[in-house]
């Protein structure tokens, strides 16, 4: 802790800045589900919050949710949804055709030019590690027009190249997008529990290092403790930013969100 | 003259398909079937039903696929996007050893998959996983896979040139989904997220629902949009309350977080694992027993606790009519 809140409160915090004001958001299962929640609730009540199971813009008063959605099944996402489909309208219509301004995603690993990794470690034939998989995180990187990504800072999670390519961000550089057949994407964010940082590319992976930038320190936390826990040389922005600390309002939002701590126990973010 | 219609009448139902659990997967599930269980319905109750049974090689497909049946030694075969339960180490050992194969896929290529297994056409496009390894020589043929290159194909539009990846139909020989409401002919409703729920049974050869009640087959009949699967697609029916535990069903009940905790942890090691399927799944004649069983560990009114405490109406029931003949 730092004096009244988490470095994890901080990033969902940050997270939620950050999000709100996006307009029509795919919300990821996880952290993804709170922060959304937080920056719709904090911030931006007209944020548009649809789910990959076919919720569309779900949009109750405040005063109904007692917690943000636990994951893609939770029956609180039919409260005053505009509408309940299934994943071919949310991932194929929505996400394919074009009607998704932003994805919120998480994931296990993330690397230098922002691909994600949801499913193994090491060799795919014998793995070191295999996590459950991807649902529809490939779905949304591949798709999304733009994504942000939520993930606690520790450097098995942040690496130079994923083991495993579930879900590509700039996959190795400019250009390797549309090489892919893959439409440009951007401006990507990544909120960590440290920082903010964006990539270095001004057009959506079309030029430009594509590399992950650090653009906004958190209170307390100096650009030199970032590059200590990435495990590469990192691009630091000319002109860093600090966030400013959660105001009140934000912490009683996100502590009433998550009231049994089911996002933000330590272990599970 | 305008007349309001009264409530449909009873009808005389076709051919009832109300059956017991064991009837159902006994008739219906056949060694080496693939089988759909969908995620956001889950029909937990006739999972643990297949697995009594102890039905043999089987291959479990769904967006979300449960490990109970591979690990039991019930299915070989898994297509999944997400492996419940599959940071077990357990799990990934025995998956390591190569007891089972695994094809990974994304949420939307297996509800698309879905949709061309139920459209009858070969297959159908995506540009999901373009750029990803599910498409890179590292990962297709997928190393511990069964389908080799039938799994996908990297290919161009015929008619702009632009990269896609074709994904093969996708027919699973019987699905088991519980809903909320279903008739004895089959008529079958769920309400909430659907997931891929809608296009594993329509792609589905046999089908057989669970619901948690059995409405007159006059009540779908009166409100047929509210059908996910019309009763001459589906070839059983059961009857289960809290068919879906240890998962929520939208206005009925929550989920279960004890049994979650006791049955998912359990999953973990060989030992724990053992313990689970005695209580829950062999322990238990029928779903009947298991009902009771969860209130003789969770405490007498812990079904009744599950209940769903915030629950609403539509706020204004919709009209169907039409113009009489003039």
């Amino acid at each position: 802790m730092i004096g009244e809140y988490s470095l994890a409160e901080m990033m969902v915090v940050q997270a939620a800045r950050e999000i709100a004001g996006s307009g029509n958001a795919f919300v990821g299962m996880g952290l993804p589900m709170l922060a959304t929640a937080l920056a719709k609730f904090a911030h931006d009540p007209g944020l548009i919050y649809s789910t990959e199971v076919g919720v569309g813009d779900w949009d109750p008063p405040l005063a109904e949710v007692d917690h943000a959605p636990s994951g893609i099944g939770d029956p609180i996402l039919d409260r005053c949804a505009a509408y309940a489909g299934d994943m071919v309208d949310a991932l194929g219509a929505w996400l394919m055709g074009g009607r998704i301004d932003v994805a919120v995603l998480t994931g296990a690993e993330i690397d230098r030019h922002g691909n994600l990794n949801t499913l193994l470690i090491g060799d795919p034939a014998a793995p070191d590690a295999r996590f459950p998989g991807t649902g529809g995180n490939t779905d949304a990187a591949c798709l999304a027009p733009r994504v942000i990504t939520i993930m606690s800072l520790e450097p098995r999670r942040f690496v130079e190249r994923v083991s495993f390519l579930a879900s590509p961000g700039y996959i190795d550089g400019a250009g390797a997008r549309r090489a892919a057949g893959l439409d440009p994407q951007g401006r990507n964010l990544v909120i960590s529990t440290m920082g903010v940082f964006a990539f270095d590319t001004a057009d959506g992976g079309e030029t430009g290092t594509c590399e992950m930038q650090l653009v906004k320190t958190f209170p307390d936390v100096g650009a030199d403790v970032v590059q200590a826990l990435i495990p590469w040389p990192l691009r630091i922005a000319e002109n860093i930013a600090e966030c400013a600390r959660p105001g009140e309002e934000e912490l009683r939002l996100l502590r009433h969100l998550d009231p049994r701590s089911f996002y933000l126990r330590p272990g599970r973010y | 003259m305008s007349l309001t219609l009264p409530p449909a009448p009873e009808r005389r139902p076709r051919a009832s398909k109300l059956m017991s659990a064991r009837e159902a997967v006994e008739r219906f599930v056949h060694d080496g079937d693939s089988v759909f269980l969908g995620y956001t319905s889950w029909a937990n109750a006739l999972e643990w039903e297949i697995a009594r049974q102890r039905k043999q090689r089987l291959a479990v497909v769904a967006t979300v696929g449960s490990i109970l049946l591979p690990l039991l030694g019930c299915a070989d075969r898994i297509i999944t996007a997400y492996a419940l339960g599959g940071l077990s180490p357990w799990f990934r050992e025995r998956l390591a050893a190569g007891e089972w194969k695994i094809e990974d896929y994304t949420n939307q290529s297996i509800a698309m998959m879905f949709m061309a297994g139920a459209l009858g056409i070969p297959f159908i496009p995506t540009r999901a996983m373009l750029g990803s390894d599910y498409v890179s020589d590292a990962f297709y043929p997928q190393p511990n896979g069964f389908l080799g290159q039938d799994k996908l194909r990297l290919m161009e539009s015929p008619f702009g040139g632009e990269k896609v990846v074709a994904l093969p139909a996708l027919r699973p020989d019987v699905s088991c989904v519980h809903v909320q409401w279903a008739d004895e002919e089959g008529n079958a409703a769920f309400w909430g997220g659907h997931g891929e729920v809608r296009w594993g049974l329509w792609a589905s050869k046999r089908i057989i629902i669970s619901a948690d009640e059995i409405v007159p087959a006059s009540v779908l009949r009166s409100d047929p949009h509210r059908v996910t699967v019309p009763g001459f697609m589906v070839d059983a029916v059961v009857h289960m309350p809290f068919g879906a535990l240890p998962w929520a069903l939208p206005g009925y009940y929550g989920t279960s977080a004890k049994l979650q905790v006791d049955y998912l942890v359990g999953l973990r090691s060989e030992a724990g694992f053992g313990e689970q399927v005695q209580r829950w799944i062999d322990g238990c004649a029928d779903h009947d027993a298991f009902l009771r069983m969860f209130e003789e560990r969770y405490g007498a009114g812990a079904l009744d606790a599950l209940r769903a405490d915030r629950t609403w109406e539509p706020e204004r029931p919709i009209r169907y009519g039409w113009r009489a003949a003039q």
